[in-house]
């Protein structure tokens, strides 16, 4: 059974500006099992750095209930109000790393310093301090950087130096708001295969807010969607991906964008010459193997349906091919309603458009 | 050479270097006064201003009561002009070293009349400093002192070392406005023995003394400055 190690029960955080209260959390519940990589996605605004810096309580949540491991750090409802000592946030807080989007390096001290300024409290021997700080940035393969200032290094080196500081408590959670953001594509990888490599081989719960799909795809295995402060749909990556259920969802994930295409791509004859009550677009999806190229013809034999392509591509979740394709299914209504309970009986996920809305 | 200097320079020769009103004694009452109203102005000022910028609204010691306090007294003791904060502090200062007049006793008005300004000055230099920083220590579990000294302090050095140059060197006017009313120094030298004896070659060369020490505060605090911060590549 997954252990949560993570609990936040009906958070809201509001900000009390001069004219107007802004609700930047509204009652949200989340909760992240161990090990797991939780993605937090939604459009700038949304409120996904005020969620996670609740976590540490960076933030304090107007009300609602952080648990960490076990360990309550606030409550406030209409009957408690209760609040972690600092003292003893402080030392929760050495268990919860987190790295941002701008590094915030301590720019006066050296790579090896930042590290060690982390071991401060870490009650152990100044010898140990620096030979723990080098391990880590061996991890980050930064070691021979280690008595260069953050100004001498590219952003991708300073974000790996900021995660072997975030990691150098041995935290069993790591927070990363927008970590790659201002990182180029090819150090953006490099920082996600960090994490994923440390999620897996250090067990790390890792909660990752970021407005790039790209980095979700290929790393959470979660998310959650955040949307004017509440969280509108959560669920396993692939499943989200391949079934969005709201707009904003399917407008951040591209799947809009895709029909949109498909529509475009059905040129105007096509449309003409089809009898609108003999055809309908589909949009299938599938995990895994390429089962759609026998398809095609196994639909025209065995429920004489005809299937012309419009387009298609495959991309990656997690490190699984997940295949979109759009299609034109034409037969009659009994015949394509046979075909796309079979599809769906050999594990594609069908969504049908009947024509009056393709042309609509 | 010394006839030449006595011949174009009489009344600068007279003063001599050493004696009660020797070149030396009043270059070395300028430094004395300079330097420990700026220790003891500086070490004032500098808990003020990190005070004013940590106890502030969302600062990393909020406290309203105390931000107030500090707040209130920077700004009263900035808001009396130096010289008559020099008449009116007179009295204290009886009271702590025993005399009104010699630069002992200006260091009391010099140290008070400069705190306020070194204050506002350092609330400005570590409020600079990047709130992200703050925040990533924070989040390492990072106490206050670690905060104050490691990030705050750390961080702004060389804007600290800036804005301590500034100091220093209104400080040394200070000096000079302090010695036209008996504290010693070149300021005395200036007005005692230049201006009011319409002797205008000692103004002329205690102006280019002031001067010169004003350059070497100014040169050496960039240097350092410079030397400090590896903010940038
Ligand atoms: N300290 C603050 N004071 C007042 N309002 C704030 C504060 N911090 C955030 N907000 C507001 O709360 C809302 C959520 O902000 P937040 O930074 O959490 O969004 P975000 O999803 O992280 O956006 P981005 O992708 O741009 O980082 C915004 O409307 C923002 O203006
Ligand atoms: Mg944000």
């Amino acid at each position: 059974m997954a252990e949560p190690i993570i609990n936040l029960e009906n958070i809201n955080v509001l900000f009390n500006q001069t004219s107007t209260a802004v609700t930047a959390v509204k009652n949200v519940t989340l909760q992240v099992n161990k090990g797991e990589i939780y993605g937090v996605v939604g459009y700038s605004g949304a409120g996904k750095s005020t969620l996670v810096r609740v976590i540490n309580l960076l933030q304090l949540p107007t009300s609602g209930k952080v648990e960490v491991n076990g360990d309550v750090l606030f409550e406030k409802n209409d009957t408690v109000s209760k609040r972690i000592g600092a003292k003893d946030l402080r030392v929760k807080r050495r268990n919860i790393g987190m790295i941002f989007q701008h590094f915030n390096l301590l720019e006066e001290k050296t790579v090896l310093r930042n590290v060690e300024f982390a071991l401060r409290h870490s009650q152990k021997k100044e010898k140990e301090i620096t030979d723990r700080a080098i391990r880590l940035l061996k991890l980050v393969g930064l070691e021979d950087r280690k008595d260069f200032y953050p100004a001498q290094l590219s952003g991708g080196q300073q974000q790996r130096v900021a995660i072997a500081r975030a990691l150098a408590n041995d935290p069993e959670i790591l927070i990363s708001d927008e970590a790659t953001s201002a990182l180029d594509p090819k150090s953006t990888v490099q920082i996600l295969d960090l994490l994923k490599r440390i999620n897996r081989e250090l067990g790390l719960t890792i909660v990752l807010i970021t407005h790039q799909m790209e980095a979700v795809k290929q790393v959470a295995d979660k998310i959650a969607v955040m949307s004017s402060g509440e969280i509108i749909e959560r669920g396993d990556l692939v499943n989200v991906f391949t079934h969005p259920q709201k707009e904003l969802t399917k407008e951040l994930i591209g799947t809009k964008g895709e029909l949109a295409k498909a529509i475009h791509l059905l040129d105007k004859d096509a449309i003409e010459n089809l009898n609108h009550e003999e055809w309908e677009l589909v949009h299938l999806t599938y995990t895994g193997q390429d089962v759609v190229d026998p398809i095609a013809a196994t639909l025209y034999k065995k429920f004489d349906v005809e299937v012309s392509i419009i387009f298609g591509n495959v991309d990656e979740l997690r490190g699984t091919p997940v295949g979109t394709l759009f299609v034109t299914l034409k037969g009659d209504a009994k015949s394509r309603q046979n075909a796309v309970d079979y599809l769906k009986q050999v594990g594609v996920d069908v969504d049908e458009y009947n024509s009056k809305e393709v042309i609509a | 050479m010394i006839q030449w200097l006595s011949h174009v320079m009489p009344n600068v020769v007279h003063l001599g270097w050493l004696g009660q009103n020797g070149w030396l004694t009043s270059i070395g009452q300028t430094l004395y006064m300079t330097l420990w109203s700026a220790l003891f102005g500086g070490v004032v000022g500098m808990i003020f201003g990190v005070g004013l910028v940590i106890f502030d609204k969302h600062g990393i010691a909020e406290n309203k009561i105390l931000f107030n306090i500090f707040d209130k007294i920077v700004s009263v003791f900035r808001a009396i002009p130096f010289i008559i904060l020099l008449a009116f502090i007179a009295p204290v200062t009886q009271a702590i070293v025993g005399t009104q007049i010699g630069p002992t006793a200006a260091l009391v008005s010099l140290s008070l009349g400069v705190f306020p300004f070194y204050a506002r000055q350092v609330q400005a230099a570590i409020s600079s400093v990047d709130q992200g920083k703050i925040e990533a220590a924070q989040s390492l579990g990072a106490t206050t002192s670690d905060l104050i000294f490691d990030v705050y302090l750390r961080e702004a050095s060389s804007e600290l070392i800036r804005v301590t140059t500034v100091t220093l060197i209104s400080l040394i006017g200070l000096t000079a406005m302090a010695g036209a009313i008996g504290a010693g120094g070149l300021g005395n030298t200036a007005i005692a023995y230049g201006y009011n004896q319409f002797s205008n070659d000692v103004t002329l060369v205690a102006t280019l003394l002031v001067l010169i020490l004003v350059v070497i505060v100014q040169l050496s605090g960039d240097a350092l400055a410079r030397a400090t911060s590896h903010s940038h590549r």
